[in-house]
């Protein structure tokens, strides 16, 4: 019982020990125009241990899916982006910065990327000698996804709203990702917001909503933070 | 019942065909050339006459100052109107921060119940749309065909992985390694330490059959938590 007690003392110092506090900023990155490039700060929140961040770009080709698969960036030319470096040592408290450069060429529809930083720390929790019966270790490692959205030369941005009966369908019609601010319903004179399953809408995406009133609907959305007029459904 | 398909575009602003920025800039320059320099340099001429007393390099920098203050107030009706008024613009990245996370172990003894743990999370974000969300993807260093796995170096046991919006340990969202949740809600928006209250919790499930088959040992595991604004 003291050994397992005494173990149990030593894993908590172990893992306060080891665990990396880092901070990304921004969290969305938009690239527009022909040679665009931004930094993204990587702070290690950490005053006593270095933070060791390993940063691994993904291109995304169906955003608007979670489940499909993404690719890691290999080759910056055919790939369309380059990050730079690919790995930060950060000593305590230092914030660092990683560069995030455009390559592609043309882009006529957005192309959307993730890059993930991680921090990297040691893997075994827990001895792996420990002989008095089953013991689990579990390491949690929180690391950041940004997203990186190299948006078209020419971004048209558009959108498609149509109510059938009670059925409510959005339709990102343009080449460039949007984000829906507010979807409101008029309900006994009152307008009350519809919750939708996701508010940013990629290319080409399209979100299906059943409504529990007939009544007009009014969408509003952002392009890269500016407003979009009102779409109306009746 | 039905309504247009509508183009949208951006509303930017414009004055005389031209961006407001590139309008500023240009009206800038003008106002450089026609007034700033040439009565900098009739000033700077008349002071330095007067500067030629040593005493009066005080008063030449006073009243350069001065003049120059006038100028600007003259020239430019914002600052005559209020003197006081400034532009001021601060662009608020979007921020997404996750903290007091902790690492879980366990000791099973009780081979009829399920072992479980778990540890609660902060997370803040000021991601738009709605405020307060976010995406996690957890990815176990030991998985197979989705399933979070904890090895001995030789032999695995599978186990279920949770994330609940709340900091209770109820198993609300089920985790598959490697794969990205549904949008989730509820993270704060207002502190970065969520005022001292977690607002998440990552709980882990072995059942009873998942253990009862592994020899004793100890088993480890790495999960790796990336959160996502989208």
């Amino acid at each position: 019982m003291i050994y397992k007690c005494l173990l149990f003392i030593l894993l908590l110092c172990i893992s306060f020990c080891t665990q990396a506090d880092i901070n990304v900023s921004p969290m969305i990155v938009d690239l527009l125009g022909k040679e665009s490039e931004t930094e993204i700060a990587v702070k290690n929140f950490d005053t006593k241990t270095n933070a060791y961040v390993e940063i691994t770009p993904f291109r995304l080709s169906n955003p608007a899916d979670h489940a499909s698969s993404k690719r890691r960036v290999l080759h910056p030319d055919k790939d369309g982006l380059i990050i730079f470096p690919a790995k930060l040592v950060l000593l305590p408290g230092q914030t660092q910065f990683v560069r995030v450069i455009k390559t592609a060429k043309s882009v006529a529809a957005d192309q959307v990327y993730e890059v993930d930083f991680i921090p990297k720390v040691a893997t075994h929790l827990v001895s792996q000698k420990n002989p008095n019966g089953m013991m689990m270790g579990i390491r949690v490692i929180i690391g950041y996804g940004v997203r990186v959205t190299v948006r078209p030369d020419h971004p048209l941005p558009s959108l498609f709203l149509k109510k059938i009966k009670n059925k409510l369908i959005i339709k990102n019609t343009g080449n460039t990702l949007l984000t829906i601010t507010s979807c409101t319903q008029q309900v006994s004179n009152k307008k009350s917001e519809i919750p939708l399953p996701t508010y940013t809408l990629f290319a080409g995406q399209t979100i299906k909503k059943k409504l529990g009133q007939s009544t007009p609907v009014t969408l509003n959305a952002l392009f890269m933070g500016k407003p979009l007029d009102a779409l109306y459904a009746d | 019942m039905t309504a247009k398909a509508k183009k949208c575009m951006p509303t930017a602003l414009y004055r005389n065909n031209m961006p407001v920025t590139y309008f500023n800039m240009r009206m800038s320059i003008v106002t450089i050339c026609l007034v700033f320099i040439p009565f900098l340099a009739f000033s700077s001429y008349f002071l330095d006459e007067i500067s030629r007393l040593r005493t009066f390099k005080k008063i030449k920098k006073n009243c350069l100052l001065l003049f120059n203050a006038i100028c600007l107030i003259s020239v430019n009706p914002i600052y005559a109107a209020n003197p006081s008024a400034a532009t001021v613009s601060v662009t608020v990245p979007a921020l997404v921060q996750v903290s007091g996370l902790g690492d879980i172990t366990l000791s099973p003894t009780n081979l009829g119940s399920p072992a479980t743990g778990a540890t609660t999370v902060c997370v803040y974000t000021n991601v738009l749309s709605p405020l307060g969300s976010y995406y996690v993807t957890a990815t176990s260093l030991h998985a197979s065909s989705g399933l979070f796995r904890v090895t001995n170096g030789t032999n695995f046991i599978s186990y279920g992985a949770f994330w609940n919006t709340t900091s209770s340990s109820t198993q609300t969202v089920t985790l598959t390694s490697g794969v990205k949740t549904a949008q989730q809600s509820g993270g704060s928006n207002t502190s970065l330490t969520c005022s001292g209250s977690p607002n998440a919790n990552f709980n882990i499930s072995f059942s009873s059959i998942q253990i009862a088959g592994a020899p004793p040992a100890t088993y480890s595991d790495t999960v790796t938590l990336v959160v996502s604004p989208s």
